[in-house]
C-alpha cells in the first residue's frame, strides 16, 4: 500500500483502488450508471469494502477487462489474473443460479432493500438477522435495484445458496437458502484464509494451528456453520446450544464469535462436547464444536 | 498493529479487577475477625464505634469493592461497549484500598479527627472515579441492566458524600439536626440504592444467562427501576419534608413491590431455564435473592416499633447484621464462582487456548472449598442471629468463629483460582 504502481486484478477490493487513487471514482461511475451510488460517502464506505472488481464488474454489467482497462490509464498496474483466481470467491462460485427455475420454499422472509439503500444505511444486519431465522425449508427475498454480489459472496461463506431473477434493469430478486447441511468448502478454504497476522504471531501458533487442523480434517466436509457475531448478549449462548442439540453426532459445528464464550465452555462439557478455538483477528474467534467419543 | 498488541490490549481489565477480590476477601475476613473480638458489642446499642468499624469493613472492603472490580469486568459485557478507562478503574482501586483500613482504624478507635476526614474524603474519591468510568462507558441509549448500574453508582456517591458529612458533623458541627438524625439517610440510600440497585441490575442479566434460560421482560425490569428508584426519591421527599413517620410505609410499599416483582422475574427466569441442573453458587445467588425480603420486613418491624415508642435496639442489629453478612454475603458467595474463575480462564488460556486442550473454567476452583464454605456460613448466621436475639456472648462468639471460618475457605479459594497454573502439558504448547 502507498506506492503509486499498485496492480489491481479480478479479486482487488474496490475499496483498495479508491484508497490508492480517489480519481479512480468518477473513472469506476463512467463505466456504469449503477455506481452512482458510490458518490454516496456511506454507501461507498460500505459496499466498496466488501466488493471486488470480478463482483463490480458483474453488477455494472461489463467484463473484468472492460472494468481494468480505464483504470490503468490512472496509473494502476494491471495484474496477471485479470481472471477470478480458483479457489477465492467471485463471480463463478457466488453467482448463485440465475435464470434456471427458483427452488421451492415452504415460506419466505420478504425484505426490500432499496428503501435501506436509498436512506443511506447498511442494510447487512438485518439481512443477517433475517437469514439467522431460515429453517431448512424456508428462504429470505432480497429486493434490490442490483445484484447483491458482495452479499452472495458473503453468505455463500456462512452456508446460504441464493438464487436471482433479474426482472428489469432496476429490480433484482435474490433468495438466499441454507444449503443441504453438508458445507464441504470451509474447513479447506477456512484454513487458506487463515489469518497471515495470526500466523506470524509467534511459535505457539504451529501447535494451535496444529490442533485446530486435526480436528478440522477429520471432520473435512461435515461441519455446520453458525456464525453469532451480531446476535445481542444472551442470544450466542442459546443459539449454539440449541444448534448443538440438532448436531448429529458425526459432525462438528463451527461457530463464529466475538469472543471466547468462556460461560459456554462448562455448558459444553456437561453436554459431552469436546471444542477447539482459534483467533482470526481481533473480535473474532472461531469454535470447532464436536462430540467427544466421536473418532 | 500486531496480534501481540491487540491481545494485550482487549486483555487488559483483569489485571485491575482481581485486586479488588483479593481486596474484598482480605476485608471479609477482617470484618469477621473484627466481629469475633468485639462480639460483646452486639449486645448492646447499635450505634457504637467497633460496629460502624465492622459495618464499613464489610459495606465498603467487601461489597463495594468486590462490586467495583465485578463492574469493571462486567459494564462491557453489558454495554458491548470498551470499559472507558482502565487507569480511572485502577485510581479507584487504589484510593479505596487506602481510605477504607483509614476510616475503618477511624471508626473502630473513634477517632474522628483527620483519620476519619481522610478515609472518608478517599472513599467520595473512588467513587467518583467509579463513576466517571461508569457513565463514560455507558451509552445515552442503554439496555435497563445498564440504566441500573449507572443510576446505583449515582447513589453511591450520594451515600458516601452524606457519610462524610456526618464525619465531619461530628468534630465542627454544622448540619441542623445533628449527625445521628441523618444517619438513616445514609443507611438506607446506601443499602436500597447502591446495593439493591445494583444488584438487581446485574443480577437480572446473569442469572438468566447462568440458568440459561430464555426469559427476558424489559417492561417488568423498567418497572422494578422506577418503583426502586421512585420509592427512595419519595423518601428523599419526606426525611427533608420532616413527614411523619407513618408516611414511611409508602416508599417501603414501592421498595416491597419491587423485590416482589424481581422476585417474579427470576422465578420466570428459573422456570423457563434451559439448564435442568443449576450449580450451587447459583443456587446459593437465588437463595440470596429470597433473602432480600427479610430486612424488608425487619425495617417495617422497626418503624412500628418506633411508632409505638421506641423500637427494641437488637431488632437494628438485626437488621445490620443480616444486610451485610447475610444478604450481601450471600450474593457474593455465590456470584464470585460464577465471574472469578472465568475472568481468570480468560487471562490464562486466552493466547494459547487453541493450542492446548484448556481444564473447564469451572474446575479452578474447588467444589468442596465451596460446599465447606457455604456450611460454616450458613451454621455463623443462624448462630450469630441467635446470638443476637437471646443476647448470648457464647452464641455470638461462636457463630462469629464459624464466619471467620468461611472467611478463611472464601480467600482459600479464590487464592486457588488466582493462582492457576497451566499444567506442563498445556505449557508445553506456549
Amino acid at each position: 500500500m502507498g506506492t503509486t504502481a499498485m496492480t489491481i486484478d479480478a479479486n482487488t477490493k474496490i475499496s483498495a483502488i479508491l484508497r490508492e487513487s480517489p480519481a479512480a471514482l468518477e473513472t469506476i461511475i463512467a463505466l456504469s450508471p449503477r455506481f452512482a451510488r458510490l458518490r454516496n460517502p456511506v454507501l461507498r464506505k460500505l459496499m466498496a469494502a466488501r466488493t471486488t472488481v470480478a463482483m463490480a464488474s458483474r453488477i455494472g454489467g461489463c467484463t473484468v477487462q472492460a472494468f481494468l482497462q480505464p483504470l490503468a490509464k490512472l496509473g494502476f498496474t494491471l495484474g496477471e489474473s485479470t481472471e477470478l483466481l480458483p479457489g477465492r470467491t467471485g463471480v463463478k462460485e457466488t453467482a448463485g443460479r440465475v435464470g434456471e427455475e427458483a427452488p421451492e420454499f415452504h415460506s419466505v422472509i420478504e425484505l426490500d432493500v432499496r428503501p435501506i439503500l436509498s436512506a443511506g444505511s447498511d442494510p447487512l444486519t438485518d439481512i443477517l438477522k433475517a437469514v439467522q431465522t431460515l429453517g431448512n425449508d424456508s428462504a429470505l427475498k432480497i429486493i434490490n435495484s442490483f445484484e447483491p454480489q458482495p452479499l452472495i459472496a458473503l453468505l455463500e461463506k456462512k452456508g446460504f445458496g441464493s438464487w436471482t431473477d433479474r426482472l428489469g434493469d432496476h429490480l433484482v430478486h435474490t433468495w438466499f437458502y441454507k444449503k443441504e447441511k453438508t458445507t464441504p468448502d470451509i474447513p479447506a478454504s477456512h484454513t487458506r484464509s487463515a489469518n497471515p497476522q495470526a500466523r506470524s504471531a509467534g511459535a505457539s501458533q504451529t501447535g494451535e494451528t496444529a490442533a485446530w487442523q486435526a480436528i478440522s480434517d477429520r471432520y473435512a466436509g461435515k461441519q455446520q456453520t453458525l456464525d453469532v457475531r451480531d446476535l445481542p448478549m444472551p442470544l450466542p449462548m442459546l443459539t449454539i446450544l440449541e444448534s448443538l442439540d440438532r448436531l448429529p453426532p458425526t459432525r462438528a459445528l463451527l461457530v463464529d464469535h466475538k469472543r471466547i464464550p468462556v460461560f459456554l465452555l462448562p455448558e459444553l462439557a456437561e453436554k459431552g462436547f469436546d471444542y477447539r478455538i482459534r483467533e482470526v483477528a481481533e473480535g473474532h474467534v472461531q469454535l470447532l464444536i464436536f462430540k467427544k467419543d466421536a473418532k | 498493529m500486531t496480534a501481540d498488541t491487540k491481545t494485550k490490549k482487549s486483555n487488559t481489565t483483569y489485571k485491575v479487577v482481581l485486586p479488588f477480590y483479593l481486596y474484598a476477601g482480605l476485608a471479609f475476613a477482617t470484618a469477621t475477625t473484627l466481629l469475633f473480638t468485639s462480639s460483646d458489642a452486639l449486645r448492646s446499642h447499635f450505634f457504637q464505634p467497633k460496629l460502624l468499624a465492622i459495618t464499613h469493613t464489610m459495606a465498603l472492603g467487601w461489597g463495594t469493592m468486590i462490586i467495583l472490580g465485578a463492574s469493571y469486568q462486567l459494564l462491557p459485557v453489558l454495554t458491548q461497549r470498551r470499559l472507558y478507562s482502565v487507569k480511572l478503574a485502577g485510581l479507584s482501586f487504589v484510593l479505596a484500598a487506602l481510605a477504607i483500613p483509614l476510616l475503618v482504624y477511624a471508626f473502630y478507635t473513634f477517632d474522628l479527627g483527620w483519620p476519619a476526614i481522610t478515609g472518608g474524603s478517599g472513599v467520595v474519591l473512588a467513587v467518583s472515579c467509579y463513576l466517571i468510568n461508569v457513565f463514560g462507558t455507558v451509552g445515552k441509549k442503554e439496555n435497563i441492566h445498564a440504566v441500573f448500574c449507572a443510576t446505583a453508582a449515582g447513589w453511591l456517591l450520594l451515600t458516601t458524600l452524606t457519610g462524610l458529612a456526618l464525619i465531619i458533623d461530628f468534630t465542627s458541627p454544622f448540619l441542623p439536626k445533628g449527625a445521628l438524625a441523618y444517619l438513616p439517610l445514609h443507611a438506607h440510600i446506601g443499602i436500597a440504592g447502591w446495593f439493591l440497585g445494583l444488584i438487581v441490575g446485574v443480577a437480572s442479566r446473569l442469572i438468566p444467562m447462568f440458568l440459561i434460560s430464555k426469559y427476558t421482560n424489559e417492561r417488568l425490569l423498567q418497572t422494578i427501576f422506577w418503583l426502586l428508584n421512585g420509592g427512595l426519591l419519595l423518601f428523599l421527599l419526606l426525611f427533608f419534608g420532616e413527614a411523619e413517620l407513618a408516611y414511611y410505609a409508602f416508599p417501603i410499599a414501592c421498595l416491597a413491590v419491587a423485590l416482589a416483582l424481581f422476585g417474579y422475574y427470576c422465578y420466570r427466569c428459573y422456570h423457563l431455564r434451559l439448564r435442568r441442573r443449576t450449580d450451587a453458587p447459583v443456587r446459593i445467588s437465588l437463595a440470596s435473592v429470597v433473602m432480600m425480603l427479610a430486612p424488608l420486613f425487619l425495617l417495617a418491624a422497626i418503624i412500628t416499633g418506633s411508632l409505638a415508642g421506641s423500637p427494641d435496639s437488637r431488632l437494628v442489629l438485626v437488621y445490620g447484621f443480616f444486610i451485610f453478612f447475610g444478604w450481601i454475603t450471600a450474593i457474593i458467595l455465590g456470584m464470585t464462582f460464577k465471574t472469578l474463575p472465568f475472568i481468570v480462564w480468560n487471562k490464562t488460556y486466552h493466547r494459547r487456548a487453541a493450542a492446548a486442550q484448556p481444564p473447564n473454567p469451572k474446575d479452578l476452583g474447588s467444589d468442596q472449598l465451596f460446599s465447606v464454605m457455604i456450611l460454616s456460613w450458613l451454621a455463623g448466621l443462624l448462630i450469630v442471629l441467635a446470638g443476637i436475639g437471646c443476647r448470648s456472648h457464647l452464641l455470638l462468639r461462636s457463630g462469629s468463629a464459624f464466619l471467620i471460618a468461611t472467611a478463611f475457605f472464601y480467600n482459600l479459594n479464590i487464592w486457588k483460582i488466582i493462582a492457576h497454573k497451566p499444567s506442563d502439558h498445556e505449557r508445553h504448547h506456549q
